[in-house]
């Protein structure tokens, strides 16, 4: 029994997570030897008019969280921390935020091929806006990098460039643009400037940047030609992104006294994302994020996957991604709905509206789908991409994630299935896990605080595969059969099922159960990316294994209400299974 | 637990304090006590960085300690095109003159930078009032009294004019005949218009603002290329009046309104409003941007089964429900003509 929880380690967690619209109270703690999600609370974010304090969300979030628990978290507004000898309190409070605009970075590089790619891609995985990039060859002179300086009104200005002991000319040039564009800065907004280049210029930095600009030194991003380090520039921007957060999000600084740990809600998800794939030992993944007001793609290797922040969204949000929006798609998502555009802007306007009715959910799973689609489309790699549009997911993503939106708790399971099917178009075998419980932000801050606990956590019943999808496609005929699919488990008589072309078809394997798999495709088909017959090991999800013989790629009826008349039909046959 | 939500402002005469604040620093141009009225710019920034950057110190021929000496000007002097900047007297004098019309910067290191000074983005009063208090560098705090009505969309502009109820209001749509020269400098009043057309019609005809209850999303974009203001009052899709709304806009017809149709700023609760000035000698109820939500609240339904209706809270059930939709969260129980329905409390907003 190692992984129970020994007396040391049995501290009680609160982890908040406050979004731009939503204000989580998550509470985990041991029960029976292991640690356990206890409740959640949710109250509207309070940053914006009229309280314009995020305390006040916090507050309501935690009292719901009272309420669900039976504990007593806080007294008269303030916190418990750690818990008092009458058990009340908690033993530690961690955060993670995704609200606020995002931090407006300028970087300038020496070349662009290396310092200043390496400086852009230092800021992978932050939410910040990079306004402008500067490099010897960019052609400019020195008053047009002063003017586009004082345009672009930079929080952040990164200098990277020149090896160590290698070249400073280039590197000379920009200190006096700096010099000259600092007191054209008003005083309270003058931008941080973090140096990240040439070692041997850092006396010279400080002597006639430090008293100009708020300086920062990191390590150097290229300190040889063939060696990138860039774990230091992402430390500096990391603290510079938080005091940006401070400023930006009233009350936030009167809540960080009480927080031992404090991470931004993309970083923490890829942390729990990572984490989760590796207990799975997986290789490959991909995770999409739809949120209110920011939406983010993960994909790569576990070791090391690519993420990319975009500020676009199902609330606010819509407003950034308004010019990609395709109306007639989404009135096909929609079509009982009377008048979705309207819904769209309202939602600009009001990003907290709830979908009350079908129509409306129906709505959001579109806009979902467009968001998704363009986040596939505009960040995979060009090979990556040409092989989604042109079939769908390549098989090495055999482990995708995932939340926001309209994956959270409430949305039918059959419906958050459809539509992450629809964006991503797995070819599989592949286990899709939806965050239904919006766990996995605070999960990812917790398991850096004791992993154990986020071990415990999960694998329980939250972080539940929602299916184990396969894609049947190749030369098929609408209704003909194309693929035999057989699960085995637990000596119990095993599962067959025919599969017939155009349909999606769910095989029950319960949550937590494994099962062998196999499956013989009928002739000029295919299963995920193999030729021949397939035997895999599957996991069980809330849908089971789900044979998706729709083809790939997927494609649907031209005419919006044939397309309305079929999605819901595959909705009715995965809710009926 | 308080529910808060923002509020939507129908006040037929009310104290108002609006905050007037530009998206970047810049100049304000007014102080504490100064009257304003709504086409008044309070505040200005450059709309775009111009910069000359003049080099001082090789233009007089002397060693850059020495060239500061010889500068004439001082940083936010407005100088002329032509103006001496620098000189260096004797037989030998040597001037810098300054290319063109601009504002001094920044004076050092041997040089000047001059800011070129083409075109400034304003910041208008948007209100008839008193300066209440200066946000330095940003603008400033404006007090007013008067009718006072918030909406949910503009289109940027901000002006005014005497107020016309159009045949459109308060149900139907205006059409392109329904604008004439007579029309010209008016706020016109309408519950919706039949196309983008019409928008055009009104930049013809030389109107002063168009107040709309919904606009239909297909002439949003036709509506921000109008040079009047466009305000919705109440949503994008056939909506109606709110009951609440209407004897106030009835008494708006010969009224002098203004328009400030800024886009909503949820983080400052700012939306776009509808202003008629009238001095009151009372102590008026100071309007406000978000409440709690309490029973005989008076609310606005903004999306779902019962969208664009107006109710009165009734009950705010303490556990959460499920929606048709299948989510679950917290509702309201309202009561709208008489029946009880109930709605997600985030699909809500006050009336005021």
């Amino acid at each position: 029994m190692t992984e129970r929880a020994s007396v040391v380690q049995t501290e009680r967690y609160l982890v908040l997570d406050i979004g731009h619209v939503w204000t989580r109270a998550f509470l985990f703690d041991v029960a029976e030897g292991r640690y356990a999600l206890v409740g959640v609370g949710r109250a509207p974010s309070t940053w914006e008019a009229p309280l314009q304090d995020v305390r006040e969300g916090v507050l309501q979030a935690v009292e719901q969280l009272e309420h669900i628990s039976g504990l007593v978290l806080e007294h008269e507004g303030e916190w418990i921390v750690p818990r008092d000898a009458g058990g009340r309190g908690v033993d530690k409070i961690l955060l993670v935020t995704s609200l606020g605009p995002p931090m407006r970075v300028a970087a300038m590089g020496v070349l662009e091929s290396f310092s200043l790619n390496s400086a852009l891609r230092a800021m992978h995985n932050m939410y910040v806006q990079v306004v402008a990039a500067f490099h010897v060859n960019d052609e400019l002179n020195m008053v047009q990098r002063l003017e586009r300086l004082l345009n672009t009104r930079p929080e952040v200005i990164v200098l990277a460039g020149g090896t160590d002991e290698g070249a400073q000319g280039a590197l000379r040039e920009y200190i006096q643009v700096l010099e000259l564009a600092a007191p054209l800065f008003p005083k309270a907004d003058r931008p941080t400037l973090i140096y990240a280049g040439n070692r041997s210029l850092h006396a010279l930095i400080t002597q006639r940047l430090g008293s100009l600009y708020p300086l920062q030194i990191a390590e150097n991003v290229r300190p040889t030609l063939d060696r990138e380090h860039l774990a230091d520039l992402r430390r500096v921007l990391l603290e510079q992104q938080k005091k940006h957060l401070r400023r930006h999000v009233p009350g936030l600084e009167g809540m960080l006294a009480y927080v031992q740990r404090w991470d931004s809600a993309e970083r923490a998800w890829r942390f729990a994302a990572q984490w989760l794939a590796g207990m799975h030992g997986v290789s490959h993944m991909l995770g999409l994020y739809i949120g209110a007001g920011r939406s983010w793609l993960l994909h790569g290797p576990v070791t090391a996957p690519h993420m990319h922040i975009e500020p676009y969204g199902l609330g606010h949000g819509l407003q950034a991604f308004a010019p990609h929006l395709d109306e007639t798609q989404l009135q096909a998502w929609a079509l009982q709905h009377d008048a979705p555009l309207a819904d769209v802007y309202m939602k600009t306007v009001y990003p907290e509206l709830l979908p009350e009715t079908e129509a409306e959910l129906w709505l959001e799973c579109g806009l979902t789908y467009q968001i998704g689609r363009h986040l596939l489309l505009q960040h995979l790699p060009a090979g990556e991409r040409r092989y989604v549009r042109g079939r769908g997911l390549p098989g090495r993503y055999n482990w995708i994630l995932v939340g926001g939106g309209v994956w959270q708790n409430g949305t039918p399971p059959a419906q958050a299935l459809l539509t992450a099917l629809d964006i991503l178009q797995p070819e599989g075998p592949a286990v899709l896990l939806a965050d239904r419980a919006q766990l996995l932000a605070p999960l990812g801050v917790l398991a850096q605080e004791n992993a154990l606990a986020a071990t415990h956590i999960a694998r329980s019943p939250h972080v539940l595969p929602l299916a184990t999808v396969l894609a049947v496609w190749g030369r098929m005929r609408g209704g003909r059969p194309v693929a035999e699919v057989r699960l085995q488990w637990d000596e119990r008589p095993g599962l067959s099922q025919t599969v017939l072309a155009g349909e999606l078809q769910a095989l029950g394997l319960p949550p937590g159960y494994r099962a062998q798999m196999e499956a013989r495709p009928g002739r000029n088909v295919r299963l995920g990316a193999r030729t021949g017959p397939l035997r895999a090991e599957v996991l069980g999800g809330w849908l089971g294994v789900v044979v998706d013989a729709r083809g790939r790629p997927l494609r649907l009826p031209e005419d919006p209400k044939a397309q309305q008349r079929q999605r819901r039909e595959w909705l009715r046959r995965l809710q009926v299974a | 637990m308080p529910f808060y939500r923002p509020v939507r402002n129908i006040q037929a005469l009310t104290r108002v304090s609006v905050t007037r604040r530009l998206s970047a620093p810049g100049r304000v141009l007014v102080k504490p006590g100064d009257r304003v009225s709504f086409l008044d710019r309070i505040a200005v920034r450059p709309r775009k960085h111009e910069l000359r950057l003049l080099n001082v110190a090789e233009e007089l021929g002397v060693a850059p300690g020495q060239a500061m000496k010889r500068v004439l000007v001082r940083p936010g002097q407005i100088v002329a095109e032509g103006d001496i900047l620098a000189e260096k007297p004797g037989l030998f004098a040597r001037r810098v003159k300054a290319p063109t019309r601009g504002r001094v910067l920044y004076v050092g290191r041997g040089t000047i930078v001059l800011q070129h000074i083409a075109d400034e983005e304003p910041l208008l009063a948007g209100i008839v009032g008193e300066v209440e208090e200066v946000i330095p560098n940003y603008g400033a705090r404006i007090v007013a009294s008067g009718l006072y009505m918030t909406g949910v969309w503009g289109n940027g502009r901000i002006d005014g004019g005497i107020g016309y109820l159009t045949p459109a209001f308060p149900t139907g749509v205006l059409e392109e005949d329904g604008i004439t020269l007579e029309h010209r400098g008016s706020v016109l009043i309408a519950q919706s218009v039949a196309g983008a057309e019409v928008l055009r019609r009104g930049e013809e005809v030389g109107i002063k603002g168009l107040l709309v209850g919904y606009l239909n999303p297909e002439v949003l974009t036709a509506a921000r290329r109008v040079a009047y203001p466009v305000l919705v009052l109440e949503g994008f899709a056939e909506m109606p009046f709110t009951d609440a709304a209407l004897p106030v806009l009835q008494g708006l017809d010969r009224r002098d309104l203004v328009l400030c149709a800024e886009a909503p700023d949820r983080k400052t609760g700012h939306r776009p409003w509808v202003f008629s000035p009238q001095e009151s000698y009372e102590a008026l109820r100071t309007s406000r941007a978000g409440a709690a939500l309490e029973p005989e609240a008076r609310v606005r339904v903004l999306r779902g089964r019962v969208r664009g209706q107006t109710g009165r809270v009734v009950e705010i059930p303490s556990e959460p429900r499920r929606f048709p939709s299948g989510l679950q969260g917290y509702m309201v129980k309202l009561r709208i003509n008489e029946e009880v329905v109930e709605v997600p409390v985030p699909n809500v907003e006050l009336v005021e």
